[in-house]
């Protein structure tokens, strides 16, 4: 895999242990809260309140504020204070690493800036490659639209890493749906398993230990959900679609090599994504 | 109360009846349909009040099962419950008798407004 994260940056150069980065993921998870931990914790709103209001987020395109204001269990007033009192208590990755001592001042600087370089090289890379590839703005309304859904879903950070390269790292269940009439897209999702596991999990609002009947399911169901919000936009400029049903595939009947592949990474694990035009 | 639940994904007959369940929307009997054949065949024997309906399936889709589950006469309320809410769509199931329209991934008190005006 390509770049993650700052601190997979510096696992992986070796700046930081692995037991150094999960102690420092965890301490500022602990401190950063979010706006209805914070709310939760303040005694403003139950835990039930929190979890109908992030219910109501997964399928809205809103900030949890204002899903709270619109169902009545927060005023904007409180709203503000909240997120004065999240900002004042926000740790940076940085700050923990050098409050625990696991890096000194100086090396923390010459490493993000490093690892900004790296990060800059690296989307400039893949928009020429997306550019040249996509005349009609499809690949990027899927991954646009993949990213935007994903987040909205499993309420998780996604980045895109690398375009068709190392496609053969990715392994776990395919998903794959076909969009045809005016448009013609071929669209695959390879989510790991602990991403599947992750996916699953905020789709139903239930644990599962193993990559079962259901995950699979939920992954086609996932997979839908967002071919159809990208048929829904090309629609609106008069363009007549269908949709196939969402099916799983085998990684053995699975061509790899006739798609254009695209790696992700979030916290919970790596998908790519498969797309033919 | 009597609802028919009309998608090839089992998932979805799942996450309705839980998401109701959760919303203390009870006293309802359930029948599951997983393509549009089967779906005409249970609107005719289970006679819902409510039928929520996937728009893509394979074999007769969902705007196909709609036009027979009209034709056979019945006059359940119908939300169409898809990813695939083009403008197209939309229209033409709207022109076809469904009621109402949800675009997924669905805002569950949504779903539960309309299974509540249904009752």
């Amino acid at each position: 895999m390509a770049i993650k994260f700052f601190g997979h940056y510096l696992l992986d150069n070796d700046k930081l242990t692995a037991e150094q980065l999960t102690e420092a993921v965890e301490y500022q998870s602990a401190h950063n809260l979010s706006l209805g931990e914070l709310a939760v914790r303040e005694q403003l709103i139950t835990l039930k309140e929190a979890e109908k209001i992030n219910d109501k987020q997964r399928s809205l395109d809103k900030r949890f504020g204002e899903v709270a204001v619109d169902l009545e269990l927060l005023t904007e007033k409180q709203i503000e204070g909240l997120l004065a009192m999240q900002k004042e208590e926000k740790v940076f990755f940085g700050e923990v690493l050098l409050l625990k001592n696991f890096i000194s001042p100086e090396e923390l600087e010459s490493e993000l800036q490093k690892f900004e370089e790296q990060q800059k090289l690296e989307v400039v890379a893949l928009d020429a490659t997306i550019e040249a590839l996509d005349k009609d703005g499809i690949i990027q309304d899927a991954i646009a639209i993949l990213q935007k859904l994903y987040t909205r879903i499993v309420h998780d950070y996604i980045k895109l890493v690398e375009i068709n390269k190392n496609s053969n790292n990715y392994s776990g269940i395919i998903a794959l749906q076909k969009m045809r009439g005016d448009l013609h897209l071929d669209f695959a999702l390879q989510p790991d398993d602990a991403e599947a596991l992750a996916i699953s999990k905020m789709f139903l609002k239930t644990d599962f230990d193993e990559v079962d009947e259901m995950v699979m399911d939920i992954i086609n169901e996932f997979v839908n959900v967002v071919l159809g919000n990208i048929a829904v936009k090309r629609s609106k400029e008069s363009v007549k679609l269908e949709l196939t049903p969402p099916q799983s595939v085998s990684e053995s009947e699975f061509k790899k090599e006739k798609y254009i592949s695209f790696g992700f990474t979030t916290t919970q694990g790596n998908i790519a994504l498969y797309l033919k035009l | 109360m009597k609802i028919l639940i009309v998608d090839d994904a089992k998932l979805i007959h799942f996450m309705v009846k839980k998401i109701l369940n959760a919303a203390e929307i009870t006293e309802i009997e359930f029948a599951d349909a997983f393509d549009g054949v089967e779906a005409i065949e249970k609107a005719k024997e289970f006679q819902p009040d409510l039928i929520l309906l996937d728009v893509v399936m394979p074999g007769k889709d969902g705007i196909e099962a709609l036009k027979g589950i009209r034709a056979d006469g019945s006059h359940a309320k119908v939300i169409m419950v898809s990813s695939m809410g083009t403008e197209e769509k939309v229209s033409e199931s709207l022109k076809l008798g469904a009621d109402a329209f949800i675009q997924k991934p669905f805002d569950e008190d949504e779903l539960c407004n309309h299974v509540r005006s249904a009752q």
